[in-house]
This record gives C-alpha cells, structure tokens and sequence, in this order.
C-alpha cells in the first residue's frame, strides 16, 4: 500500500482527473473531499460488506412456507 | 444440460436458460452461472428463484423492485451497460436479491446491490448504487401489515 502524508487544504491526485482533498481533522475523524467525473463511481467501503452479508443471509434464509409467502405476494399485488 | 438441485431435483437446462454472472454475486463470487425458475408454479407470484447451476442447495429468491417501488431509480451508465453487454435499454431486467426471515412478513428486499440482466444475452451483475436512499434490507410489505401479523405469528 503506498501511504502518503497529507496536512488539511493539501491533496492528492489519482489519474488525471480524480482529486482527494484533505478538508479537516477532528479527532479521529477525517473529511475528504473528492473531484473526480460524474460517472466515477465513490463509496463508503462498509456498503460492500453489507451487501455480502445481505447476500449470505438471503442465501440461507430459505425456511420459509413457500405456499405461504406465495399467497400472500399474490393478495399483496392485486391491491 | 443436466443440473442437480437440492430444491427442484434434477432440471434440464439450455444454453439460452442461463444467466452468466461472470464477476459472481458479492460474498458468492465463485457462482457464476444461475437459472430463473417460477417462485410457485401453482400461484402466480411477483417473485422468482434463481438456482445456482453449480452449488446444488444454493438459491435466492428475488422480485422485480418497481413493483414495490414505482419511483425506484437505477441509472445505468454507458460503462454499467458495457458490463452486461447492453445494447439496447429496453432489453435489461433489475431484479432484488429477497430475505425471507422465518416471520416472512418482515421479509426484505437488497434496493442497493439490485440484479441487472441482459435477456437477450443472458449476462449479469450485481450492481452497488451509489444513492444512499436505498439500502440492503427494504421491506416489501408496509408497516401496518408487518404490525398486524406480529401478533398473530
């Protein structure tokens, strides 16, 4: 990993076009700001972990009664 | 092809049944090769199974999020498209991933990682949103409903 040290107002560049930007320290607590072009996509890194445990969960969460939850879907449509 | 199922028993698939996930599903990313099947083929249901064509017991149920959420917005960029080989935008179908918990009232749809599916070529991807509105657990039946059964469960 490489690692850089940045004071606040100071910034880095990834590519040409993507630029992060030390906004403020509070604490332990950073703010970044981040330019980069409409269609980069930025997320926080813990939405993925979410995700990957949602799927585990949907995965194993099959106990269900299947004529059940299907009725109800079905009522739950027509309204 | 031939392909052993834990929950529907043996099934026969064909080459245009299948639907590729070449990256896999966050969490699965070894399952690259699925295949819709009807959720109940006695009842007509909003919601369908998509069987693992490599892990026999693995199957997630999943639905169509705009039945549920008429105003539920997945802009796909030309780079999204590119990675489901999407030509045409009338061609894509977005599908949630669906948690059914044991008190399946409370069940939940994933509105940040939906499903999107080139039919026509059968290539998908789980997508992540970056719109934070939407998150991993939505429940598909209004509160008033969930209230009303808790006590009855």
């Amino acid at each position: 990993m490489l690692v850089l040290t940045r004071k606040i107002g100071e910034s880095i560049k990834i590519n040409e076009d993507v630029k992060i930007t030390v906004i403020d320290v509070k604490g332990k607590n950073i703010r970044l700001g981040i330019e980069a072009p409409r269609e980069t996509k930025i997320y926080r890194e813990e939405v993925f972990l979410r995700i990957k445990e949602e799927n585990k969960s949907a995965a194993s969460s099959q106990q269900f009664d299947l004529g059940k939850v299907s009725q109800l879907m079905k009522d739950k449509l027509k309204k | 092809m031939k392909v052993e199922t834990s929950r529907f028993g043996t099934l026969d698939i064909s080459e245009k049944e299948i639907v590729r996930f070449p990256e896999g599903l966050y969490g699965f990313e070894k399952e690259t090769e699925f295949t819709l099947l009807p959720f109940n083929p006695k009842v007509e249901s909003p919601m369908e199974w998509m069987q693992s064509l490599k892990s026999t017991h693995l199957a997630f149920v999943i639905t169509d999020p705009y039945l549920y959420l008429p105003d539920y917005k997945l802009k796909l960029s030309e780079e999204d498209k590119k990675r489901v080989e999407l030509e045409d935008d009338d061609l894509h179908l977005t599908r949630a991933i669906v948690t059914i918990p044991e008190n399946y009232y409370e069940m939940t749809a994933n509105l940040i990682a939906p499903l999107v599916i080139n039919k026509e070529k059968g290539i998908a991807k789980q997508f992540v949103l970056t719109n934070m509105n939407y998150d991993t657990r939505h429940y598909l039946l209004p509160e008033e409903m969930r209230n009303a059964t808790a006590t009855v469960h």
